[in-house]
């Protein structure tokens, strides 16, 4: 049992004499306003959207740890004028959670409910932006104490950026601006987009997501990862002076573009990004210049291809022409020079041949009215058949003649056609024929004087089918002479 | 870089040899068709990578999306 006689009592409170009492002590120890600083958190309206409340907290100098907090409150006479003070700073930042801040307050305690609270009257946006500026500051030093400023520029834009990580609030109009302007170049890009919060709590995680994405994706691995939001506030573009976001893209193995839509201000993204471009459009237009380049440098390419085949055919052209009028030349004066040559020994061989021809005509026409005449005298009873035999023979020989004359015909033409040696060769040949022919011409033979004989107008080859008293015919270069055989020799 | 990037990188060096080749006439006139051939047939693949396709958005669902079906069920 507790036993509280040997304590020495002095007073007696109830719970509202009691937290009036401290709220006494509290009101004599800050009689007038303080300036407290800190970090806000958990920042809300009330249920009337008339006052803001939130805690003000303070972490451990080291760890990421709240050593302590307290409640605060603007109500609603005092907003305005917070708001004000903001804005004069040109909207560098906003009333929001985790940013620093130092405010002018009462402090009060309710006896309702016992806590104490801070009761907001101003604030001093200096301590602010300096604290921003600051923070900042600190993340740019460290950034380049470790030499990694420049990692993702150095990095080698893609010759041809088709595929493109896109990172941005899906529908805003960041995004639309983006992709209308992508889309009215009619280049085939593949935009992979992965929509994040772009200002607010979250903004950090999922930028450092959606880029350590990309980097991971295996086929869809985009040639450029894009960040971009709409215009802003440069409260808003606080949110890209972070240090995660920052290592982020200069870990990033894909070249990271920022446009975070602000025309002054740079965030420390837009430092360390590949390259830094103003708002979602002109970002959209850097990418397209970028592959027109591309095309163009391929019209450039094509046009060359033409002018160099072009050049190189004419130059082919020419080498042949040179050629063709070097072979003219030759022939024409071939020709020149053995022109009269070809026309002697054309006619030549034509007159040789003609001769031949005629000769042999001459002597089938002879033997063929020996043959009629003989016939009709021994075999008048058979002329009919006779008849028959002749015009037989008479066919085959002008068969012969004409198919004979034809080849020599044919022969003609292509000789006429071939070249020197050819003709030579078919003047030698036709001189030897000729000469044969000569030999072989019997009334050649005759008009040296030989003759023929005929016994019942069969040729008479030898001595031994004659007899004594036999009548010989016998047939002259010119003229016949009738004979009887006296003796005969040689058998 | 990916594939692509390669292949046109690829591509433009090839074409580049080829251009020079006629250009200085180092080529022999049997091979011309075939070096032209080729050199329209990567041009012709180069361009078609960027105009043929038509422009394409491809969502790719991450956290933010499943964070924020969460948020809508409380």
């Amino acid at each position: 049992m507790f036993d509280s006689s040997n304590l020495k009592t002095e007073k007696v409170y109830s719970v509202l004499e009691l937290n009036n009492t401290v709220r006494r002590l509290i009101r004599s120890e800050f009689s007038g306003y303080i300036w407290v600083y800190g970090e806000i958190k958990d920042l809300r309206m009330s249920r009337n959207k008339r006052h803001i409340y939130f805690d003000l907290i303070q972490k451990h100098s080291e760890a990421d740890e709240i050593v302590a907090k307290v409640s605060a409150a603007i109500f609603e006479g005092r907003k305005q004028r917070i708001f004000r003070r903001i804005k004069e700073t040109e909207g560098v930042f906003d009333l929001k959670n985790d940013i620093e801040v130092k405010f002018l307050c009462e402090v009060d305690l309710y006896p309702k409910n016992g806590s104490y609270n801070l009761i907001i009257a101003d604030i001093d946006p200096v301590y602010t932006l300096g604290k921003l500026a600051q923070n900042r500051q600190k993340i740019i030093e460290e950034l380049k104490k470790e030499n990694v400023f420049n990692k993702n520029k150095s990095l080698p834009l893609s010759p041809l950026i088709l595929k493109i990580g896109l990172i941005t609030a899906h529908e805003s109009a960041a995004y639309h601006d983006f992709i209308s302007e992508l889309e009215s170049s009619g280049f085939g890009f593949k935009v992979l987009l992965r929509s994040c919060h772009m200002q607010g709590k979250n903004t950090e995680s999922d930028i450092v997501g959606a880029i350590n994405f990309f980097n991971s994706s295996g086929r869809d691995r985009p040639d450029a990862i894009i960040v971009t939001r709409g215009g802003g506030s440069s409260a808003d573009l606080s949110w890209f002076d972070n240090k995660r976001i920052a290592y982020a893209i200069i870990n990033s193995k894909i070249p990271v573009l920022t446009a975070l839509g602000h025309e002054i201000n740079v965030s420390i993204a837009d430092l360390v990004a590949h390259t830094a471009l103003k708002t979602p459009t002109k970002a959209a237009q850097f990418l397209v210049e970028n592959v027109n380049e591309v095309w163009n440098n391929l019209e450039n390419i094509q046009n060359s291809l033409l002018r160099a085949v072009n050049r190189f055919v004419d130059g082919v052209r020419l080498l042949l022409e040179r050629k063709l009028n070097q072979i003219n030349n030759f022939v024409s004066i071939y020709f020149r020079d053995h022109h009269e040559d070809i026309i002697k020994k054309k006619s030549l061989i034509f007159n040789n041949v003609s001769h031949f021809i005629n000769t042999e005509l001459s002597n089938i026409l002879v033997s063929s009215q020996r043959i009629n005449s003989a016939a009709s005298f021994c075999f008048r009873g058979q002329k009919g058949e006779l008849e028959e035999k002749e015009r037989f023979v008479f066919a085959r020989v002008s068969r012969y003649m004409k198919r004979e004359s034809g080849k020599i015909d044919d022969s003609f033409v292509v000789l006429g056609k071939r070249s020197n040696s050819i003709l030579q060769k078919a003047y030698k040949d036709t001189k030897f024929v000729e000469e044969k022919v000569n030999i072989l011409n019997p009334s050649n033979v005759m008009r040296r004087g030989y003759s023929v004989s005929y016994k019942d107008n069969k040729l008479v080859r030898y001595s031994s089918g004659l007899k004594r008293g036999d009548k010989l015919k016998t047939v002259f270069f010119k003229g016949r002479a009738f004979s009887r055989v006296e003796k005969t020799e040689g058998v | 870089m990916n594939k692509k990037s390669i292949e046109y990188s690829k591509a433009i060096e090839e074409l580049n040899k080829i251009l020079s080749d006629l250009e200085s006439e180092n080529i022999d006139v049997d091979e011309l068709s075939g070096k032209v051939k080729r050199a329209i047939e990567l041009i012709r693949l180069c361009k078609n990578k960027i105009k043929r396709t038509e422009m394409e958005v491809k969502n790719m669902m991450g956290e933010f999306e499943e964070e924020l079906s969460g948020d809508n069920r409380e």
